[in-house]
């Protein structure tokens, strides 16, 4: 039984969701009760069992847990499953966030409630199959999967310019990735007909081919990731979509792009991202500043927030072009900072938006008198955004900083840091506003604090915070290997 | 004596069965009551079904392919017949007679499939041609479904005018009609353009058929007046028919030029791809700004088309590649297919009564008052729009890669981004069903019957099986 | 013993205390002040208790450093740096400090802030930062400093803004944080610099961030007079976080608005111990500024100017607080100064007995405060000494301690800066050292005399209300009162026929005190000097303040113009805000947001994009005409042209 299990687990992990899916798709409409629990339930299912993949995780390089069945002969498509350092962790970030996205939803979620589970569940699956296949047409299904129930969610339960937001978030992301999808076809046939990664790694790719790849592979991620100037639909998408959209969409669904990079667009074009480094590094930079910069004058919590997801994954991406173990291992650990801070963030703006249903900075003030604990929790997780040395902000942001600083990018890191000083500045800025000070209108007055299941959503966040600030290294460590095998490869060429 | 009388009539089976249940179901219309329409409606689901039977004994069609190809056709008229079924029993006038015109539609779709001789192929895409003629304008009462029946009926003689014109070229300087006899006679060398002008003549005949640009101004016009079955009708089987004939006629010509018989050079493979990049801006972009439904299918229909054409203009060097093109294009056709029929089904089922439902402004919160409609909608939109594990994308990826394969760059490039672009029109429907509120006017909407779900669900089942699973369709071959 | 207890101790006390309030919060109900003060109070004193036998351990002889190492706390390669403590001679003196004078500060303010809200949050918050002090103090590598670093500048930002409701009370400390974060990326710069040179070669396991790891090794960085070398750069980068921390020129504005903070916080954070975390780092760090001396120039020039600088505005400010804000900032710079010269160890001398009288000196001034209902302005104040006698006499040993009296603390410590500095040629450093110790004199007797001698010049109602503080605020005036007089004995210099044991204690080497035989009659005048100087303050302050109260207007007639300028402290806030704030706001705004991001980026680019590709459907919809002989003309033309193309071709 357990052997099964262990060697099943991946599948299991991914088809949970949608199973529960399925099941959901049967369960009645009229009960609403009925699928808060049951998406619940579903999500905790799928999260304890990613804890097995935490557990018996072997701390070296190369896939694990790994599943290889032939899927689509024809098209020499295999079902591919298999984690390693770098996606273990975004596998387990995923799971983790999605039960606190549920219970967070419970309370906001009212009309067409089954939809919405589903659609969670939906998306769940098409997040947990991108950050595990192994197979890049695998990998490219759930990609583009993905994208639906993301773009219903946006849709049906944001709010404002929502369906320009949908819509820009949609056709934006698939524009990158079609493209992409051809690049992967050539390399198809270039790998005599597989779309296994462990292929196409060792293709003897020319440097022409390379370049074209390489365009084609990180427009696609640098759209999702985003990368300047390719960044104005995460705005609009964070600010219209639903508190859970938000989460999901800052948490998980960003990281897609860094991924991508790191898994793809980086160690098979190796030559390519030779000469192409310094220039994503460049837009990596300005990313950082530029939004620091715009961050600082956003009149709306959840704009200001994106904005500092873009230099934030800014930091991320920096990480990677410097291209060392401590910078690429720090930059993977960001990403799942950025997940778990940035996912608190909104967390909390969507507690918030729920009381006062409204998201201008403006209309808020004092808050630190009548919410006192839910300042409290912001507090802390604006302390971990904007990197405090304790927290888990602070040692990604520190060994990128440092990787990048003894690589040949020791410029970049010198601007870059700037943006330590401008994180504070905006971050600190909305806090005051909101926090602090009089009180705005008598409006704000007969607000409730976090009550026992906000606490459950934001608790375990905070508990990670504090955890990955003071024990990064029971994540490192597993994170390590991966990254090392990668900076050996490239640096055979 | 049973034996031989067997043996003479089981390749032409199909053909007979359906002309006589076509007969057999007109006379149904005598019938009163409730009986008027559904006698002729099971009895055409029977006569289907018998048609199917004799396609894998002995059939007068050449290839697997082609038996698929009749499969699909004979499939989707069973599958539509709940439509039509739902459709005209909710309307005053309940026109038992269109069951009969469905069996002529698919009768005349498995010639057009079938046969390698043009002149025989001509009848059948009549056949095809005036039933649909006359259904097109099965809704009098409506002057645009009048004005379509009559465009339609123009358009299509202009353009059989050209396609027999190229067809008594062909005659002329090869004295066959048959392309398999054709193929061995010797053209004599003065002869040589007119037998040239002959095929393009044949070839842009058949391009009208299946609306590809710049011969595709009808299609618009024509869907949009048509009631809601009959445009389903049109824009499934007449593609599958015409696509699959245009597959079967280029595969000779192809051959020709290859083998260089009588020093023809046609471009015909240049020529395709123009039709295909033409069919694939001019669907998209035109989409983007309809208001209609079935316009904006009709325009969707024409960009489907600019894919397939592409698959079409790949892969007639090599003979393993010629199978690889002749299934991707397969796999489209029977994808859009499937979509497409799911599209129309449910866009017939809520269009009962006088009033079509095509605007896309009636689409506006539809979700909430039939969520069940609109969640089989939205399905079919999305996997038309080309997102996988639906079958809209396998079937783009099928093409893609054939193009890729034959070195297609450009034209490649130039197809995703339309798609891309395409994903655009096909969220409008979305859009309108699930994020905007309920306009003011609210139509009572019918529910949705228990056959007509089955169906639906059917398809859905087949979408996602052809896209997870595409091997059941590719690895047959 | 582990050291670890240092930091758990008043952790623990911050998380009971942090516990206890957010539940009081969360139920609306009141906190239990007894216990609050209890366990706050308690953690402090079994910390100090338990450093009195380290302490004890180091005076008696002990070299060694005392290491604890907890558990590894990032590994990543050959990069890898401990959660690990060392207590060293230097670290112990700190040590003693912060819980011995924080002790009296959280005495102190279990009775000044009694009858205030968020209690508890206060001493979790007053704890928290005991603990990061600890932290940074303790840290055996960068990291762990960077650690109590940041830490203790998030818990200034939170007890600064402790009364959040002002708003100007929340943007001081959020201004004190940026400040800070800016001197923080001279700190991560450094960090990074000596990552970057060490780490290729680094060994697996090994620690390069330590500081007994780079103390072996800093040498490698190469030591030579020219300006770029690397141990200069790093030095300069770490300088850059020690004038933030430690509010030096050009980074020291963010200091005087702390004071915004409770009073006792200003005592401990803003005085005694937080400010001075520079000095300490530098001392620290002393084996890298001896591999660079023209950065030592330079902390030495800075120093010297911020102390005269902030003395000067010094002179005129009117809030209480302020006055002695500045007084910190310019005895800040006088460490500075002593550091810069070379004088690690008269530096830590100095930042002790600062420690001593600046803590005695705030605390009074909330004492003042206290009884006078929050009234900060001097001019409102006068004549204290009688009602409260305790705070007046206590005040007074401080002034005089700070102006530099002997045989009183800052006699010895200061004086010695100002001789070091000139014996080791910087006499020019020495003469602005003399001319602030002159202006301190002078604006201490100034506070002085306004708030405890002449008349009252506040309301009857505060006149009525004065009071002598309870004894809890008094007894560590006392305690701080007898550190200040005494603190300095323990450096007497060989000249007094002392033998600088603190000095030589510290052993921070690079000729701590290389007091040559000749120098003797020069160090004696110059002392002479020093104390001349303080008596000629003090007379001035009399004269001006006491016996004839309109001289001080007429001059500030007479020079309108200097005399604004030191009212508004140079306008170098509103510099700050003119070159700096403002247009990174106005650009950030007017041009990154709107034009770039907005016009640009997504309207014109993206939805441009868009538009264009739909406002081709338009043409197409215009050659759908819907007329059937239109479409028969296509028709035509298209099989035309092809069968032109045909024939032709």
């Amino acid at each position: 039984m357990f052997n099964w299990i262990d060697q099943n687990i991946l599948s299991l992990i991914i088809f949970t969701p949608l199973a529960g899916a399925v099941v959901g798709l049967f369960l009645p409409s009229s009960q609403r009760r009925v699928f808060e629990i049951w998406t619940l339930f579903v999500t905790l299912l799928t999260f304890v069992l990613s804890l097995h993949l935490v557990f018996y995780f072997d701390n070296g390089a190369g896939y694990q847990f790994a599943i290889f069945k032939p899927w689509i002969q024809s098209l020499g498509v295999q079902y591919a499953l298999a984690v390693d350092g770098i996606s273990l962790w975004l596998v387990v970030l995923t799971t983790f966030l999605m039960p606190i996205v549920t219970l967070f939803s419970w309370g906001a979620v009212g009309e067409r409630h089954k939809a919405y589970y589903l659609l969670l569940l939906i998306l769940h699956t098409g997040m947990l199959g991108a950050f595990m296949a192994v197979d890049a047409f695998f990998f490219y299904l759930f990609w583009e999967a993905m994208l639906i129930p993301m773009y219903f969610l946006i849709g049906i339960y944001g709010h404002g310019d929502k369906i320009k937001a949908a819509t820009k978030f949609f056709i934006y992301t698939v524009v990158g990735s079609v493209l992409m999808l051809l690049g992967m076809i050539y390399l198809y046939f270039r790998a005599g007909g597989s779309f296994l990664l462990q292929d196409w790694l060792v293709l003897d790719l020319s440097t022409s081919e390379q370049w074209w790849l390489f365009l084609a592979f990180t427009l696609s991620f640098a759209i999702k990731v985003p990368i300047f100037p390719l960044h104005t639909w995460l705005p609009e998408a964070h600010t219209q979509a639903p508190a859970a959209g938000s989460v999901i969409l800052a948490g998980v669904l960003l990281k897609m792009g860094t991924y991508g990079l790191v898994r793809f667009a980086i160690p098979l074009f190796p030559q390519a991202y030779d000469q192409a480094y310094p220039v994503i590094a460049s837009l990596a930079v300005v990313g950082i500043i530029y939004g620091s910069l715009v961050a600082m004058v956003q009149k709306d919590i959840k704009k200001l927030i994106a904005y500092s997801s873009i230099a934030h994954l800014g930091f991320v991406v920096l990480g990677l072009m410097a291209f060392n173990e401590q910078s690429m291992t720090g930059a993977v650990y960001q990403m799942l900072n950025h997940g778990v801070s940035s996912g608190a963030l909104f967390l909390l703006v969507g507690m918030l938006y729920t009381r006062t249903h409204t998201q201008a900075i403006a209309n808020y003030g004092g808050l630190a008198k009548t919410l006192p604990l839910f300042t409290f929790v912001f507090m802390v997780v604006t302390f971990s955004s904007i990197a405090l040395p304790g927290t888990n902000g602070f040692v990604g942001e520190f060994m990128i900083l440092a990787g990048t600083f003894y690589s040949d990018l020791s410029l970049w890191a010198i601007v870059a840091s700037l943006g330590v000083i401008l994180s504070a500045v905006y971050m600190l800025w909305m806090v005051e506003r909101v926090f602090f000070g009089k009180k705005a209108g008598e409006s704000l007055k007969p607000l409730k604090d976090l009550n026992l299941r906000e606490w459950l959503c934001i608790l375990p966040l905070l508990v990670m915070i504090v955890w990955m600030g003071l024990k990064p290294n029971f994540f490192l460590e597993k994170i390590e290997p991966a990254v090392k095998t990668l900076v050996e490869i490239k640096s055979a060429f | 004596m049973l034996a031989a009388i067997k043996n003479s009539i089981f390749p032409f089976w199909p053909l007979l069965v359906l002309l006589g249940g076509a007969f057999v179901t007109l006379m149904m219309g005598l019938l009163k009551g409730r009986a008027r329409i559904l006698a002729p409606a099971l009895s055409s689901l029977l006569v289907l079904a018998l048609s199917a039977y004799g396609f894998f004994e002995a059939y007068f069609l050449s290839g697997s392919q082609s038996i698929l190809y009749s499969l699909a056709v004979v499939g989707v008229g069973i599958l539509s017949v709940p439509m039509f079924l739902d459709y005209f029993q909710a309307r005053e006038e309940k026109v038992p007679e269109v069951f009969s015109l469905l069996l002529l539609v698919v009768l005349g779709a498995l010639v057009m499939i079938g046969t390698t001789h043009l002149l025989v192929f001509i009848f059948g895409l009549e056949i095809l041609s005036l039933s649909l003629y006359v259904m097109a304008g099965l809704r009098r009462e409506d002057l645009r479904s009048a004005e379509s029946s009559l465009k339609y009926f123009i358009l299509g003689s202009v353009a059989l005018a050209f396609t027999l014109m190229g067809l008594s070229f062909l005659y002329g300087v090869s004295g066959q009609l048959d392309l398999n006899l054709m193929a061995e006679t010797v053209i004599a060398p003065e002869f040589v353009t007119l037998f040239k002008i002959g095929i393009f003549l044949f070839l842009l005949g058949l391009c009208f058929k299946v609306a590809a640009v710049p011969l595709h101004f009808w299609a618009p016009d024509v869907y949009q007046g048509a009631p809601m079955p009959v445009t389903g009708l049109m824009a499934v089987v007449v593609k599958l028919a015409s696509f699959a004939a245009l597959l079967k006629f280029l595969f000779f010509f192809y051959l020709w030029e290859h083998q260089q018989i009588a020093g023809i050079s046609l471009s015909l493979d240049k020529f395709v791809l123009f039709l295909s990049l033409a069919s694939m801006a001019v669907g998209t972009l035109a989409a983007l700004r309809q208001k209609s439904v079935k316009r904006l299918l009709a325009y969707s229909g024409i960009a489907h088309g600019g894919y397939i054409l592409l698959g079409l203009s790949t892969g007639w060097g090599q003979a393993n590649e010629l199978m690889n093109t002749s299934d991707a294009v397969l796999f489209y056709l029977i994808s859009y297919a499937v979509m497409s029929l799911g599209v129309f089904t449910v866009l017939s089922l809520l269009s009962r009564g006088s009033q079509e439902l095509d605007s896309l402004e009636d689409l506006k919160g539809l979700s909430k008052k039939h969520p069940l409609a609109s969640a089989f909608l939205a399905f079919f939109f999305i996997s038309m729009a080309g997102i996988p594990p639906m079958t809209g994308f396998m079937a783009k990826y099928l093409i893609f890669k054939q193009a890729i394969y034959q070195g297609l760059w450009g034209p490649t490039i130039f197809a995703v981004l339309m798609s891309a672009v395409a994903f655009y029109y096909y969220l409008v429907p979305v859009i309108r069903m699930y994020f905007q509120e309920e306009s003011s006017s609210s139509v009572e909407l019918p529910k949705l019957p228990l056959g007509a779900q089955a169906v639906l669900v059917l398809l859905i089942l087949a979408i996602l099986g052809l896209g997870i699973f595409p091997d059941v369709i590719l690895a047959g071959f | 013993m582990n050291l670890i207890y240092f930091i758990l101790l008043p952790l623990l006390g911050a998380i009971l205390n942090g516990s206890i309030a957010l539940i009081s919060a969360g139920r609306k109900k009141e906190e239990p002040r007894a216990l609050v003060s209890a366990i706050a109070l308690g953690v402090m004193l079994v910390a100090f208790a338990l450093a009195i036998p380290l302490a004890l351990d180091f005076f008696s002889g002990r070299t060694d450093p005392i290491l604890s190492s907890l558990f590894s706390w990032i590994t990543v390669g050959n990069f890898k740096v401990d959660f690990a403590l060392s207590l060293d001679r230097l670290s112990v003196v700190l040590l003693l400090i912060i819980t011995g004078v924080g002790s009296l500060i959280h005495l102190y303010s279990v009775g000044y802030m009694k009858g205030e809200a968020g209690y508890a949050k206060y001493f979790a918050y007053l704890n928290l930062f005991v603990a990061s002090m600890l932290v940074l103090v303790l840290g055996e590598n960068l990291l762990m400093m960077f650690l109590g670093w940041e830490g203790v500048g998030l818990c200034s930002y939170l007890l600064i803004g402790f009364w959040f409701e002002d708003e100007a009370k929340a943007k001081a400390g959020k201004k004190a944080f940026i400040v800070n974060r800016v001197g923080d990326f001279g700190f991560l710069l450094g960090i990074f610099l000596l990552i970057s040179f060490f780490l290729p070669e680094a060994k697996e396991g090994v620690s390069i961030l330590s500081f007994s790891y780079l103390k072996t090794y800093i040498h490698e960085l190469g030591h030579a007079h020219v300006i770029f070398i690397p141990a200069g750069i790093i030095g300069l980068c770490f300088f850059i976080g020690a004038m933030g921390k430690s509010a030096q020129i050009p980074l020291y504005v963010w200091l005087p608005d702390a004071m915004a903070g409770p009073t006792p916080v200003s005592a401990l954070i803003h005085a005694a111990t937080m400010v001075t975390a520079g000095v300490y780092m530098i001392a620290r760090m002393h084996f890298l500024y001896d591999l660079a001396p023209w950065v030592l120039q330079f902390i030495g020039a800075i120093g010297a100017i911020t102390a005269l600088f902030a003395a000067s505005i010094g002179l005129v400010q009117r809030d209480i607080k302020k006055v002695l804000a500045y007084s910190t900032v310019s005895q800040l710079g006088f460490m500075f100064l002593a550091m810069g010269v070379g004088a690690y160890a008269t530096g830590v001398f100095h930042l002790m007995t600062h420690a001593f009288f600046k803590a005695c000196l705030f605390l009074g001034s909330g004492s003042v405060i206290h009884a006078m209902g929050g009234e900060q302005d001097i001019r409102r104040m006068g004549g204290l000494r009688k009602s409260m006698p305790i705070t007046f006499w206590t005040f007074l040993i401080a002034t005089l301690a700070i102006a530099g009296f002997p045989p009183l603390s800052a006699f010895f410590s200061k004086d010695e800066i100002l001789w070091e500095a000139f014996h080791r040629g910087h006499s020019l450093l020495a003469g602005l050292g003399f001319l602030a110790a002159l202006m301190t004199s002078f604006y201490m007797f100034r506070l002085t005399f306004l708030t405890f001698f002449g008349d009252f010049r506040g309301t009857e109602e505060q006149k009525h209300h004065l009071h002598e503080s309870p004894w809890t605020m008094t007894l560590p005036l006392i305690v701080l009162a007898i550190l200040s007089t005494v603190g300095g004995w323990v450096g007497i210099p060989h000249l007094l026929g002392g033998h600088a044991q603190f000095q030589n204690f510290l052993g921070l080497g690079h000729g701590s005190l290389e007091v040559t035989a000749s120098d003797h009659l020069w160090e004696l005048s110059l002392m002479v000097l020093s104390v001349g100087l303080a008596l000629l303050g003090m007379l001035l302050a009399y004269v001006f303040y006491i016996k004839n109260q309109s001289y001080a207007e007429c001059l500030a007639r007479r020079f309108p113009r200097l005399y604004r300028l030191l009212l508004n402290k140079y306008y170098v806030d509103e510099i700050y805000d003119a070159l700096i704030v403002n247009p990174i706001k106005g650009i950030s705004e007017t041009f990154f947001s709107k034009t770039v991001d907005q016009k640009f980026i997504n309207q014109v680019l993206v939805e441009g994009s868009a538009k264009t590709v739909k406002n081709l459907g338009r043409v197409l919809n215009w050659l759908q005409s819907g007329q059937v002989s239109v479409y028969a003309f296509y028709f035509l033309a298209v099989i035309s042209v092809a069968v032109f193309y045909l024939v032709f071709s």
